[in-house]
């Protein structure tokens, strides 16, 4: 039972220009170049689909060939010459006063370079936490920066921040004049990647003797952590748009307190915002079908957005503009057998049965994407949203698509080949799809938000039909 | 230093090691044969997972020195020329990897399982591969692709198309 959710966009104007990504290596080889791989040679069995479209077409992925067989470059792989490995030393305590740093012992080591401590960069390293001002007043000017973000693995949120430790070996590699890697390790990871949601909700429900809701409160105390990251004091403001859930209401009010502690800050993971505010408007649902001895499924029949209401602008303040909750749930409660799950749990009541049967019911709808829009401007969103790409035909009538989006496994090369695939009239086969790497893809937002394919691939179609409409 | 000879995907090398040195770091940062990841540093997600005289280890959790005269194959070594092995085949046909990271681990894990168990059941593989973790795919697609290379493997070992 899920919803589509958009906004009533008047596009915004892009706010910043400064690139940002993961990883500092300061020159190195590029992505890897999908014609150096090894292919496939199992005929391909996506035959199904009609033959003139891709979009909607079930391709296997194209990015798989280099995945599968070890070959590809992930950011660990980069090796420079004369490189330098940079380890960092942590303070053992997460809230104490460092009196003294003794670097001798490390210094003597066999095959140490050099040792610093905090205040061999005191005065260089500015302000550091933001993605954008690194490039901008801290290091080193953007035209002299190079990010390349190969392969990296899963994102789900953690691989959104630009780093201390990442700005650090830049100083690094300035101070020493070698390049130096930095590899952070997985019980790092676990000390230092920032947290995805910490809040306590707080939600009331008025509501008619009926079920019918007539208004929604939620206070939130959200823990910001230590310090802000790049969009930390965001995240649970997202949910302000999320808390009435697809259910029509008269009122809402939403207030939330962010409060800084002693712990690691959080910020965007896995549905920022979003998740929490469906919990919580979810539960909340669930204890008045409860109170007013109603089926939940009911409550939220009595509740909900029906399709005859599209496009609906939420109390929240959302335009939803399609969906058919009704439809969709009728066919969730046939697939499930929800009647006769219900009349079995009945029966095991009344047996006193060993074994009883719980049944969860939950809505779920999401707003995702984040393009330039009215909401992202009232919310002083400073990245401003836009995706950057452009489209080029080689002599041979070749496509390279070169996108400011960068994936972590979502399959976008293969979906953005078939946008220009279609858009542009040439095979699939005939698309390749560059990305991660300042030196080809001068700007963009990177991947965050469900939003590569939304808001990238829109960016992508954009520039195909720009130059399927320029002059010959 | 302790001097071993090891045999990497059918090529011999003699190196010199340190006693602590893991068989990964021999691999990755001595061999130069990356198509190994490092995922943790517990033990505990399987992406380094490779066979040693085919069976397959947690190269993070095996010495360098260990693999002394022994086999060790990789990611890199299960492909025949272009011809993909049946499991890496069956993992790209049936989606079973998003990011990727945890794949090379997953496809010498199953490998090994089906040398175990040539028919696993959905139970078996889930099982057989608790020691590799996945973030991306929730494991559904996973457990499909074991299946069907297993399928396919026993086709291949019986000689049918």
């Amino acid at each position: 039972m899920t919803g589509r959710t958009t906004e009533n966009d008047r596009p915004g104007t892009p706010r910043g220009s400064h690139e940002t990504g993961r990883g500092h290596e300061p020159q190195g080889p590029g992505p890897a170049n999908p014609a150096d791989l090894p292919r496939n040679h199992e005929p391909d069995e996506d035959h199904e689909a009609d033959e003139g479209r891709e979009v909607g077409r079930a391709r296997r992925r194209k990015e798989d060939a280099r995945l599968v067989t070890g070959r590809t470059t992930w950011t660990d792989n980069i090796r420079l010459p004369g490189m330098l490995y940079v380890a960092f030393l942590r303070a053992p305590m997460a809230h104490a006063r460092i009196t003294r740093v003794d670097t001798s012992a490390a210094r003597s080591r066999p095959g140490v370079v050099a040792a610093f401590h905090g205040q061999d960069f005191a005065g260089e390293q500015g302000s550091l936490p933001c993605a954008w001002p690194v490039t901008e007043d801290v290091v080193i000017p953007d035209h002299r920066l190079r990010v390349i973000a190969p392969d990296v693995g899963g994102g789900f949120g953690s691989k959104l921040q630009v780093t201390a430790e990442e700005v650090l070996a830049l100083l690094l590699t300035r101070r020493l004049g070698r390049p130096v890697k930095w590899t952070e390790s997985r019980s790092e990871g676990n000390l230092t990647v920032h947290h995805g949601r910490d809040q306590l909700q707080r939600i009331r429900l008025a509501a008619e003797r009926d079920g019918r809701l007539r208004a929604v409160q939620v206070e939130l105390l959200a823990d910001m952590g230590a310090y802000l990251m790049l969009v930390t004091p965001g995240v649970p403001l997202l949910g302000a748009f999320m808390y009435g859930g697809i259910y029509k209401m008269n009122a809402y009010d939403f207030t939330c307190t962010g409060v800084f502690t002693t712990k690691m800050p959080t910020d965007a993971c896995r549905g920022a915002g979003r998740p929490e505010a469906a919990f919580a408007i979810e539960r909340a649902m669930d204890e008045l079908a409860h109170e007013l001895g109603l089926d939940p499924v009911e409550v939220r029949r009595r509740n909900w957005t029906t399709h005859e209401d599209f496009p609906y602008t939420t109390v929240c303040g959302l335009t939803y503009d399609s969906g058919n909750y009704e439809a969709a749930t009728d066919q969730a409660l046939e697939l499930f057998g929800y009647d006769a799950l219900r009349a079995e749990q009945a029966r095991r009541r009344a047996e006193r049965d060993p074994v009883q049967l719980g049944i969860g019911v939950s809505t779920f709808t999401e707003m995702c994407g984040i393009a330039p829009s009215r909401v992202l401007g009232s919310l002083n969103y400073g990245a401003g949203g836009w995706e950057h790409a452009s489209v080029r035909v080689l002599p041979t009538g070749k496509v390279e698509v070169v996108t400011g989006t960068s994936p972590h496994g979502q399959g976008h090369e293969t979906a953005w080949s078939q946008i220009a695939a279609d858009a542009l009239g040439v095979p699939f086969e005939d698309v390749s799809v560059l990305h991660g790497d300042t030196a080809v893809s001068h700007k963009g937002m990177d991947t965050y938000g469900s939003r590569s394919l939304v808001v990238g691939g829109v960016a992508v179609l954009s520039a195909c039909e720009k130059l399927t409409s320029s002059p010959a | 230093m302790p001097r071993i000879t090891v045999t990497v995907d059918e090529v011999t090398y003699e190196e010199e090691v340190e006693p602590r040195l893991l068989l990964v770091h021999l691999l990755r940062d001595r061999l130069g044969r990356t198509g190994t990841p490092i995922g943790c540093d517990t033990g505990n997600c399987g992406a380094c997972t490779v066979m040693l005289d085919g069976v397959s280890v947690k190269s993070c959790s095996v010495l360098a020195v260990q693999a002394d005269g022994g086999e060790v194959v990789t990611i890199e070594g299960l492909a025949r020329g272009p011809e993909w092995h049946p499991m890496q085949k069956a993992f790209h046909a049936e989606h079973a990897l998003q990011c990727g990271y945890c794949t090379p681990g997953m496809i010498m894990a199953a490998i090994d399982l089906v040398r175990n168990d040539p028919d696993p059941s959905e139970e078996a593989v889930r099982r057989g591969l608790e020691g590799n973790l996945c973030r991306c795919t929730g494991y559904t697609t996973i457990v499909r692709a074991v299946r069907r290379g297993a399928r396919e493997m026993a086709g291949r070992e019986a000689g049918t198309p």
